[in-house]
């Protein structure tokens, strides 16, 4: 029964650190995401006449939102798409014409305004197509809130079965020592000294629980970790919570915690046999 | 002392266990408790040493009201008060000494206060030479010696005793009823339920009779009982 309060801490405090490291990582993306992606590409029409070009330029300018405007022409695009492809670069040169279009490049003061910028944007003679990020980093703050929201329940809920569990394994030692409990209560022993024992015993299956989800939630996510930086884009693990940073915290939370739940698990089953 | 006033206790099935009772014993008095079965003497013991609430009355214990007691004081009140079953209650995976000792660790004693006071109290009983023994090596009246032994061992001003010759054979019962004896002529009050005739008749101590929850009878010198139609209906 040891066995199993011990396992029950660790599994809950495992997951707690999954979730931990999947909700930091997210937010590390959105933080990223916002400085990255402040930009409003609007793409213009190849045959654009130089007065709606104007028109276009006045109406970005004009809106307060917007902290730079640059005019990129489809040469700048192609050389900097050339550069992007490297080796592969090669593969442009046998174009005949440059399909890509010229653009402005509007960089707003806060992603939360490009919504603004593109409504006014958008109905203008000459404007092709109009890319920005707002969209996905919006799916991705309310990916991030199902993910902590989620993870709380689930942990909630795993947090009370551990409970359970241990509460139980504790009461097989109360029910053992019922009789020394009542004898305690009968020459004067205070409910605090019946339950110190017991207290640390529930305190130290917390402890031992913590101890090896620690270890295993940080090695794994090391591991892990390094995995992703060799077998993918480094880009990729920019937004991965480096597992350096986590240790400490990650210690702290797990070891209160655990002591937390085997306090509580072993007050539970003490309970009714103070009672007397 | 111990002074009940007017104590009713209606259990939860709606048992009524005492009706007005009220009683009084004094400090260094001698106190038997006798009645059949049922008639409400455990209850009696229960509310001193507040394992259960009286539904109406008050009760005092050295002058102190203890009727309504927050749970924080009860370990206080039990310590002043030494009980004694008529099963003993011992540990059977400690020595004799051990299981006198384990009522003073249990009150935070210093340990020089323990290795002073346990073999005092052990001498008291008369088993100073069997402190190191288990309790399946015991005598069954020495297993209430040594039950009277840790009931002491802090110097309570009471002393109850539930039955304790219950489980006895006639001949030790009154060399226990000579230790409680003892330590009822060096000061401490003795309460003791019982329902051994002989010995109340020959100790010619108060006794207080319950019947049916009700005090019927309470003097001084007394005997278990008086007429011989009564003895019929109690066989």
């Amino acid at each position: 029964m040891g066995l199993a309060s011990v396992t029950s801490i660790t599994a809950v405090l495992i997951i707690l650190g999954l979730v931990l490291i999947m909700i930091l990582s997210i937010n590390n993306l959105v933080v990223e995401a916002k400085s990255k992606f402040d930009e409003i590409q609007v793409f213009l029409e190849d045959d654009i006449s130089t007065e709606q070009l104007y028109r276009i330029e006045d109406t970005i300018k004009e809106s307060q939102e917007v902290s730079s405007i640059v005019y990129q022409t489809k040469d700048q695009a192609l050389e900097i798409m050339k550069e992007e492809w490297k080796e592969d670069a090669y593969l442009l040169e046998g174009l005949e014409e440059n399909p890509l279009p010229n653009s402005f490049i509007v960089r707003v003061e806060d992603i939360e305004y490009s919504d603004l910028v593109v409504e006014r944007v958008e109905g203008l003679e000459g404007v092709e197509d109009i890319v920005y990020y707002k969209d996905i980093i919006d799916r991705l703050v309310l990916f991030a809130k199902y993910i902590r929201f989620g993870g709380m329940v689930v942990i909630a809920i795993l947090m009370i079965i551990s409970i359970f569990i241990i509460s139980n394994t504790i009461k097989i030692t109360v029910f053992a020592r019922r009789d020394e409990i009542s004898i305690m209560k009968y020459v004067g022993a205070t409910n605090g000294y019946i339950r110190g024992p017991f207290i640390i015993e529930g305190v130290l299956f917390g402890l031992v629980g913590a101890l090896l989800s620690i270890l295993i939630v940080n090695f794994g996510y090391q591991y892990l970790f390094e995995a992703v930086n060799d077998k993918l884009y480094v880009l990729f693990t920019v937004y991965l919570v480096p597992p350096t940073s986590l240790v400490k915290d990650i210690s702290i939370i797990f070891s209160a915690m655990g002591m937390g739940i085997g306090a509580l698990g072993s007050l539970l089953s003490l309970k009714r046999f103070l009672n007397v | 002392m111990i002074r009940f006033v007017d104590i009713t206790k209606v259990y939860k099935n709606g048992v009524k266990a005492l009706s007005s009772v009220s009683l009084t014993i004094k400090k260094g008095e001698f106190v038997f408790i006798v009645g059949p079965s049922g008639a409400g003497k455990s209850t009696l013991i229960k509310l001193i040493l507040k394992e259960i609430e009286p539904t109406e009355g008050r009760i005092y214990l050295n002058n102190e009201d203890i009727t309504e007691v927050g749970n924080r004081k009860i370990p206080h009140i039990r310590r002043s008060v030494g009980t004694v079953f008529q099963d003993f209650r011992l540990l059977p995976n400690k020595t004799v000494y051990e299981n006198v000792s384990f009522a003073l660790e249990i009150i935070g004693a210093s340990r020089r206060e323990i290795s002073r006071k346990v073999p005092a109290a052990l001498n008291m009983v008369g088993l100073g030479s069997k402190a190191y023994c288990y309790p399946d090596q015991l005598s069954g009246g020495e297993h209430q010696r040594v039950a009277i032994s840790r009931a002491i061992v802090n110097n309570p001003p009471v002393l109850i005793a539930d039955e304790p010759t219950g489980n006895l054979d006639p001949d030790t019962s009154w060399d226990i009823m000579d230790v409680l004896l003892d330590i009822n002529k060096k000061g401490t009050t003795v309460l003791m339920a019982t329902h051994a005739k002989e010995i109340v008749n020959v100790m010619k101590k108060r006794v207080v009779a319950i019947e049916a929850g009700r005090i019927v009878r309470d003097e001084q010198r007394g005997v278990y009982e008086h007429e011989v139609a009564n003895t019929e209906e109690y066989i």
